[in-house]
């Protein structure tokens, strides 16, 4: 068995007076694909946020690769090697695309390091062969404010994938999407998640099961349920939580 | 904001240093002196791009390092004209001085007798305090609407401090009366040369990767920080770089008017080069140029011709100019430009103007 990449142990996170984050365990092993399901409100957006320092939780304890992180600087996190997407596409849009991948792009941190550097032949080839995977190439030079919605969610995608990260967070990668940008999308993850582990949260069922492995079911704020598609859609308690429906296919 | 800078535009700009190397020649003492004041507008109003234009700091407190800048120099050039002008100031201290009971000059004000000493300890120590302040500032995560007020907060101190300790400052009167620079076509000519290297320095740091990382703290510092960078440290660097500028712009303009008061530390002209950078279009460097040439320009031939007038017809121009064009001009101008390029090349250009002075908070 692999180690774990993420562990997530007795994490509480409240905030004022709300319980969002309620005693939840769980674990991502390196390498893997994992996808987060949960109604609206379940804590999943919440959890992707104290993972990535954005604030601190309550009790309990992250560790990525052994090592807590809770608690630690967003800046560190990342450096750590952790990325994420958000839920709303957030890129630049007065950047070009081209420059949204810069910033993307490993290395160059402290201020004193990037006043000097320059972009490299071998940078700018890595970010035209990102772009090329994304469908952006062509666009490279113009404002991200022209893009698509779905077009900015793979530019974002493009720029945490730029980022290069140990563990990649997407958090609804595939909102605003046509049915073929989605089944896009769920190829380009697939193919992230060869070299890298990655964690997706994602309402659309369709889509997780063109990438899914392993689901794990949020409910307010704690695990459900977790296993194969399979096992979960046929899982009672899931289906009770989506109120009622006989399957979970139902609440995409 | 293309990469390099393009033929057309070293064209424009080379000729438009020639007419200002120039502009002595055919217009006068007055009017040289005059445009050698509005560039040292045109140097503060790019500090302030520098960091609001680009970096999305709204600073009101821009003007404590213009000012302090120029009360550096200001004092020394007092004290060395003072000293060396028994006729006037027989004691040989600042006439101040002399009217708040000081019989000598205070020992730590020595040094600035020497303005070699004087004008660079003036940027340095404006440097030091922006430090200290942005540190406070950013390691704090205050930005926006908070950041506005504690710098205004700022100003407002300083200018308090210059009115109350007029022993040493002058007070509400200033400092005048110290032998100023104008009318001195070299001076003049330095003061150009410094409006050009900063604005190739402004260049270079907004073109580099460096300026894309400003740029993107600008456009959300919270996607930026979990891109890993440390936002605080970015904003503390260009807030303290850009109080250095301002206080050489400072310096230059004391020493070129001949006056220095309160209202040039204080809310007023902070609150003023942010109008500057509005009308002609924050986050570029040449709205920098154009906003205070513009509107001093406009100001001074207005209280020439409709001395009541003038305030309100700025006042209407600035109103306008952020109603119909919320980039600012020369930002407008640019948006024209690339919205017809994208349109020749084919594609729909997609942009709704965010109206100016709306912070954008992070989003997400």
């Amino acid at each position: 068995m692999a180690a774990n990449i993420l562990e997530i142990r007795d994490l509480v996170d409240v905030v004022s007076r709300h319980t969002i984050i309620d005693h939840l365990d769980f674990a991502i092993e390196e390498g893997e694909l994992r996808v987060l399901v949960g109604p609206n409100g379940a804590g999943k957006t919440t959890l992707i946020d104290l993972i990535t320092g954005r604030h601190r939780p309550t009790s309990g304890q992250i560790l990525f690769k052994g090592e807590r992180i809770d608690g630690r600087a967003r800046h560190e996190i990342y450096r750590l090697g952790i990325s994420r997407k958000f839920q709303v596409p957030t890129v630049y849009d007065n950047l070009t695309v081209f420059e949204n991948m810069s910033i993307g792009l490993r290395g160059h941190r402290s201020v004193f390091s990037s006043l000097g550097y320059r972009i490299t032949p071998a940078a700018a080839e890595q970010i035209e062969r990102i772009l090329a995977e994304i469908n952006l190439l062509e666009r490279a030079r113009d404002e991200a404010l022209t893009l698509s919605h779905g077009e900015k969610q793979w530019l974002e995608i493009g720029m945490v994938v730029a980022s290069d990260p140990q563990l990649l967070l997407l958090d609804e990668p595939t909102t605003g999407m046509t049915r073929e940008e989605t089944s896009a999308t769920a190829r380009l993850i697939r193919d992230i998640a060869k070299t890298r582990s990655v964690m997706v949260v994602e309402h659309d069922m369709s889509f997780v099961r063109q990438i899914a492995r392993t689901i794990t079911v949020l409910h307010q704020g704690g695990k459900l349920a977790e296993g194969s598609v399979r096992d979960v859609e046929n899982n009672p308690r899931v289906a009770e939580v989506y109120l009622g429906k006989a399957k979970i296919s139902a609440a995409s | 904001m293309g990469i390099g800078l393009s033929r057309r535009y070293l064209v424009v700009g080379l000729v438009v240093i020639a007419v200002l190397f120039c502009f002595p020649y055919y217009a006068g003492d007055f009017r040289m002196n005059q445009l050698g004041l509005f560039l040292c507008f045109v140097m503060f109003a790019l500090s302030l791009d520098l960091i609001w234009g680009f970096t999305g700091i709204l600073s009101l407190g821009n003007a404590v390092y213009f000012g302090g800048g120029a009360y550096f120099v200001a004092m020394s050039l007092k004290l060395k004209y003072a000293a060396t002008n028994p006729a006037r100031y027989g004691s040989g201290i600042p006439d101040f001085m002399e009217w708040n009971g000081l019989t000598a000059v205070p020992v730590w004000m020595r040094p600035l007798e020497s303005i070699w000493f004087a004008a660079p300890a003036g940027v340095l120590a404006m440097g030091l305090l922006a430090f200290v302040f942005g540190f406070i500032t950013f390691k704090r995560h205050i930005y926006g609407v908070y950041c506005a007020v504690i710098t205004l907060a700022e100003s407002l101190i300083f200018e308090e401090l210059i009115i109350e300790k007029q022993a040493y400052t002058g007070g509400f009167n200033g400092i005048t009366d110290y032998g100023s620079y104008s009318s001195n076509i070299t001076f003049y000519w330095i003061i150009l040369a410094v409006t050009v290297l900063f604005f190739w320095f402004a260049r270079r740091l907004t073109t580099s990767h460096f300026g894309m990382i400003l740029q993107s703290i600008r456009e959300n510092e919270l996607r930026s920080e979990f891109f890993g960078f440390e936002v605080a440290n970015y904003k503390i660097f260009v807030f303290t770089v850009a109080a250095m500028m301002s206080a050489i712009s400072g310096g230059l303009y004391a020493a070129l008017n001949g006056i220095v008061s309160h209202q040039e530390i204080g809310p007023l002209l902070s609150v003023e080069g942010v109008i500057w950078v509005a009308v002609g279009g924050r986050g570029t460097l040449i709205g920098a140029f154009v906003g205070p040439i513009l509107i001093k320009g406009a100001e001074s031939l207005l209280s020439e011709q409709f001395a009541w007038l003038w305030g309100l017809l700025v006042g209407l121009l600035f109103i306008l100019v952020i109603v119909l064009m919320p980039d600012g001009i020369v930002g407008t101008l640019l948006r024209r430009a690339r919205r017809k390029r994208a349109l020749a090349a084919g594609r729909q250009p997609a942009y709704e103007p965010a109206a100016v002075g709306v912070e954008e908070t992070p989003t997400a």
